[in-house]
């Protein structure tokens, strides 16, 4: 029998989930509640050996971890009904809490390498402190776990990898999905492994103690499997679980069993928690519904400056130069990806000699895309800076779950408590004969996630002065898009002839090719399309008498859209150009942001032709916007006076 | 007038003509009082604290961390809140009129003044163009002159000088200094035949030879005019076209019955156009080397095609003639193209071409303009949706780009339409000879649905039509 102290804990989280289910009866909360009834000891089994600056990470069903970790009922109740006083504003709910270095996600096995990062962060700080992550055996189905793992293993790291092995994901049994062994799985990984289970907590709390002390002395990542059963629903209504194999383990639980055995301590105990959950639900229900809608970063139209660069570098260079400064001025920023270490230093030879300037500083990464995301992830929520680059655009996809469920959900749904400072670099792109799976050109499938930013870099204004400006003070999931073809170009401002650039006042600006003749019209594109669309202006003008300005900004989400309106309106049409597919594609977005706005605008767009890359080039170079589709595209729009 | 007082910023350091804004204290929108603290800015030297130059709402001019000219307010200070959105180009608006009239005196905040007088120097100096549209640029643009531009100069032997300063010099532009007017340098430049006379063909017989097998067919001497007639149209013109819908309950139909016309809707078309083209003159007319030369008469081409070649019929002065008129000119004038005896005289000297297509279910194209001649009038056939009563056609004015342009090409077309609708209106009664569907789903038949707006679709389950109440599932 555990002391009392530690059965409080654990039957106030039972006490709790129990109250959440008749609240739930009641329509006072909101979405779903998964309890942990049965559970409760892996908690505070890892709650007894953390000091407050170690970090927990849990998923879906993480009452329990909160709760062991924090006793803050009342700020838990008020989150899961919604409300301002919750510990995340009644933003996150449920599973995705934040509060005294705990946190949750309802995303299986993406939470896994995000505490890997975090722990790859306390190893960087080197002041003794470790991760805990909580997953179920449902999430061994993930390859993010086994990706994790594998880096936790390589590179060491101080994290407890916890499994609550509860024999079912949601209603099915493991014995439909689960192979092998459960242990024998991170012990291929060279990964010690313990065990243990929560119908004798006493020595689950001591087994856990010993490896808690063995992660934070040996900095190396360790795998306690913890055997446990749910004593009711996943969520709501979903259990076919056997009655008598559910009745076997109620007998089987210690606070279930000791309300006969130990009436004198249980009965006092239930009373004092009761009373204090009235108070923190009436509490909680004082406070006002979530209410606040997330700011929009406010774009205005600014004004434009005259673009100079010295000296005419190539773009490839100018982007180490940019990574180089940033990595001299600020030991946060580290670079994570495959094949970047030197002296290969890259697919692209961005990073060349950085791991050799600053070692330790730069990582060779194994193939997984997910993984070094997570990663980059955990290290931007412990205030690291990553710089993560992804060998190639097509492959951005393998890791869109930390993009889209992690990266830009972190800040929102944590009630602004973190920010999340990650660059993802990809080169994006064809025209080089990679075929359909190296070339695509996929932004448009990242725009619009609430929360990121999306740049892409073009050679008409230094990539170096964006990577300082991005890096001197990232506050947000960045994408940069670096084209493939514009790796070679030389940066330079050097205008058509009777043209200058000139570049607006935002902090990652758009670029604009100006003359002082009216122009006919504006094109707009984005990265590699610039050089083709130059050409064309440069055909346009000579051949056809049509003059033609060209705009293209750096960020492409969020739009720029006031600033862009503003030169477009002068001469009323605008041609769009985009390198990827035009369905739902940014020059579709563009169009509609324009015509919303102002309707009197004609607007073409010249886009992919709807088919996948081939690898033979020449044929490429007709699927993909060339200049004189564009000449041809612009002489329609401009003879239509 | 609701005009906003401009927060400036001081000139602390001469050497600093650009400063970062690193924070705003107040959001956008927000209500300030006298002094309150709003900003801080970062010169090359400190920080400085910005505050309020008076009470009221703050507008954002930049954003934070965004780099912002000395000489430019960071936001404005508004005696009221104004709906986001709307708030900077309202703002630019009024402020615009503000500085004209020198009527709102930007207010120094005790940190925040500069010398107002020298920024409303470089305010006035600038066209109603807003803030953000200035481009000042170190040194002048390298002149680029365009290849049209280039033959007119050498062509006409005119020299540099007259273009200097000019970024971009088009052939438009070397155009109007050989006129001597002024150079059109807003307007878009087009392609201009060097010499003033029709090119003749110039592809050899060997050029542009196509790479497959080919099989030579002789054209027939008809055909080959006709495509020397339209080559050459195109080659003296900008073709360009603009198209109008309209909608009808059956003019064709009813003009069957109608004892002027007789079924002619092209001697109706004649007829209207003609009158028309008095008052648009540009499409009367055609285009040489810079110079529109206006027809006089009004004389109507009008394009016959039965199979055995494209014959365009040419009816002369139809601005004086009646309806009754024209529609008998002809019909005897197609009559004489059915049995061959057209002569000279009625197939040449037109000034204005209809092509009628509307016999032979074509929606809507785009006819090639005549040599000698500047627009080109095209007529669709009426399309009905099954079982309505509205159906629409299509006119199509094909134009040349050198002697009006879209504007007042779709101005013609609407007058047009409105003609050709107050005559339907007159002749249109009764029409009783729409084909009665029924809908697959209700019964009902097209006759029977409630109002001049519902329709019949077809649909594949249940086969046959559906009426639009049943497709909305009413």
């Amino acid at each position: 029998m555990p002391e009392v102290r530690l059965l409080r804990k654990a039957l106030g989280i039972r006490l709790f989930e129990q109250r959440l289910l008749k609240l739930f009866s009641e329509g006072r909360l909101f979405g779903t509640v998964h309890t942990c009834i049965g559970q409760e000891w892996t908690g505070v089994a890892v709650a007894e050996h953390l000091q407050s600056s170690d970090v927990i990470f849990s998923n879906h069903r993480c009452h329990g971890h909160y709760l062991a970790r924090t006793g803050n009922f009342e700020g838990l109740f008020a989150e899961i009904m919604g409300r301002e006083a919750g510990i995340c504003r009644g933003r996150g709910g449920s599973q995705h809490i934040c509060d005294a270095n705990v946190f949750s996600n309802g995303i299986q096995g993406g939470i896994m390498p995000v505490s890997a990062g975090i722990a790859y962060a306390q190893k960087i700080e080197d002041a003794g402190n470790i991760t805990v992550v909580f997953i179920g055996d449902g999430t061994l189905g993930e390859g993010a776990v086994y990706e994790t793992l594998n880096l936790a293993s390589m590179w060491g790291l101080p994290l407890l990898v916890v499994l609550e092995n509860n024999l079912y994901a949601q209603s099915t049994s493991q014995q439909q999905t689960l192979s092998g062994d459960i242990l024998g799985r991170p012990q291929a990984f060279g990964i010690e492994t313990r065990r243990g289970n929560t119908w004798d907590p006493v020595a689950l709390i001591a087994s856990m103690g010993q490896a808690i002390g063995q992660v934070r002395e040996t900095r190396q990542p360790l795998f306690f499997c913890i055997d446990t059963y749910r004593l009711m629903a996943h969520s709501k209504s979903d259990d076919d679980r056997s009655r008598d194999e559910v009745e076997h383990y109620w007998k089987k639980d210690l606070l279930h069993s000791a309300r006969e055995t130990h009436p004198e301590v249980l009965e006092p105990l239930t009373s004092e928690l009761e009373e204090m959950l009235d108070a923190a639900v009436s509490q909680a229900e004082r406070s006002p519904l979530s209410n606040e809608f997330e700011a929009a970063l406010h774009e205005p139209a600014g004004f434009w400056t005259e673009t100079i660069i010295e000296g005419s570098e190539r773009v490839v260079n100018r982007i180490y130069v940019g990574l180089r400064t940033a990595m001299e001025q600020d030991e946060r920023v580290i670079l994570l990806g495959e094949d970047i270490e030197g002296p290969y230093g890259g697919a692209f030879k961005v990073t060349k000699d950085l791991s050799q300037l600053f070692p330790g500083r730069v990582r060779n990464a194994p193939i997984s895309e997910l993984a070094i995301t997570g990663i980059s992830n955990g290290l931007a929520l412990r205030g690291m800076h990553p710089v993560t680059e992804i060998m190639f655009g097509d492959f951005v996809m393998l890791a869109a779950d930390q993009w889209i469920n992690h990266a830009a959900k972190f800040q929102y749904m944590y009630a602004n408590q973190v920010t999340v400072p990650l660059v993802l670099r990809t080169p994006m792109g064809g025209k080089r004969g990679y075929g359909p799976t190296h070339s695509q050109s996929l932004e448009k499938h990242l725009l619009g996630v609430p929360g990121t930013q999306v740049l892409a870099l073009h050679n008409r204004y230094d990539p170096a002065l964006i990577y300082g400006a991005l890096l001197k003070d990232v506050d947000r999931p960045t994408l940069v898009i670096e084209n493939k073809v514009l790796y070679g170009d030389k940066t330079s401002a050097e205008a058509i002839d009777g043209y200058k650039w000139f570049h607006s006042s935002h902090r990652f600006p758009i670029s604009y090719m100006h003359t002082e003749n009216h122009a006919d019209l504006i094109i707009l594109c984005m990265g590699g399309m610039l050089s083709e669309v130059e050409k064309a202006i440069e055909q346009l003008f000579f051949e056809h008498d049509v003059i033609a300005e060209v705009l293209c900004p750096t960020q492409i989400f969020p739009l720029q859209i006031e600033a862009i309106l503003s030169i477009v309106q002068r001469s009323g049409k605008l041609l769009l150009v985009e390198e990827g597919h035009g369905f739902c594609g940014f020059t579709a977005e563009v169009l509609a942001e324009i015509y919303e706005r102002d309707p009197s605008v004609r607007i073409r767009r010249v886009y992919s032709h709807s088919q996948h890359i081939p690898s033979s080039k020449p044929l490429e170079l007709e699927v993909l916007p060339n200049a004189a589709r564009i000449v041809r595209d612009a002489l329609v729009l401009g003879a239509d006076r | 007038m609701n005009a906003g007082v401009p927060i400036l910023l001081e000139r602390d350091n001469v050497n600093d003509e650009f400063v970062v804004l690193t924070r705003w204290f107040v959001k956008d929108g927000g209500m300030v009082e006298d002094g309150t603290l709003i900003a801080e800015i970062e010169t090359s030297k400190a920080s400085v604290e910005v505050l309020a130059p008076q009470s009221g709402y703050l507008h954002w001019s930049v954003v934070e961390k965004a780099e912002v000219p000395l000489s430019d307010p960071i936001g404005h200070i508004l005696p009221e809140p104004v709906p986001a959105g709307s708030l900077l180009v309202d703002l630019l608006k009024d402020r615009e009129v503000s500085s004209s009239q020198q009527s709102a005196q930007p207010i120094r905040s005790p940190i925040a003044a500069i010398e107002t007088s020298q920024v409303r120097e470089k305010k006035d100096g600038q066209l109603p163009d807003k803030d953000c549209l200035v481009f000042a640029s170190s040194m002048g643009y390298t002149q680029h002159i365009s290849r049209g531009a280039q033959e007119l100069m050498k062509a006409h032997n005119i020299a540099g000088k007259h273009f200097v300063g000019m970024a971009l010099v088009r052939a438009d532009d070397v155009l109007a200094v050989y006129q001597g007017k002024p150079i059109p340098s807003t307007v878009r430049a087009r392609k201009e035949d060097v010499s003033g006379t029709v090119a003749e063909e110039v592809a050899g017989p060997l050029q542009g030879m196509p790479k497959l097998p080919v099989t030579e067919v002789p054209l027939s001497r008809m055909k080959k005019s006709e495509g020397k007639s339209l080559s050459s149209g195109a080659k003296n013109t900008i073709p360009s076209s603009v198209s109008v819908t309209c909608l009808t309950r059956g003019l064709r139909t009813a003009l069957e019955s109608d004892s002027v016309v007789a079924g002619s809707l092209g001697a109706l078309v004649i007829y209207e156009s003609a009158r028309l083209l008095r008052k648009y003159s540009a499409f009367n007319s055609t285009y040489r080397s810079g110079v529109m030369l206006r027809y006089e008469q009004v004389n109507i081409g009008y394009a016959v095609d039965d199979g055995r070649g494209l014959k365009v019929v040419v009816l002369r002065d139809c601005d004086q003639k009646s309806l009754g008129a024209i529609t008998t000119e002809l019909r005897e004038l197609v009559l004489s193209y059915l049995e061959d005896k057209l002569n000279p005289g009625q197939i040449s000297g037109g000034t204005f071409t209809i092509s009628d297509l509307s016999g032979i279910g074509i929606s809507s194209f785009v006819p090639l303009i005549s040599e000698n001649q500047g627009a080109i009038l095209g007529l669709g056939s009426e399309q009905f949706v099954p079982g309505s009563k509205e159906g629409f056609y299509t006119l199509t004015l094909g134009f040349d780009h050198q002697l009006s342009e879209g504007r007042t090409a779709a101005l013609f077309l609407n007058d047009l339409k409105d003609r050709l609708l107050s005559y339907e209106k007159a002749v249109v009664k009764n029409i009783s000879d729409i084909e009665v569907i029924l809908c697959a789903r209700c019964g009902r038949a097209s006759t029977d649905l409630p109002d001049e707006r519902s329709f019949m679709v077809q649909s594949v389950f249940p086969p046959g039509y559906l009426c639009n109440l049943c497709m909305m599932g009413l």
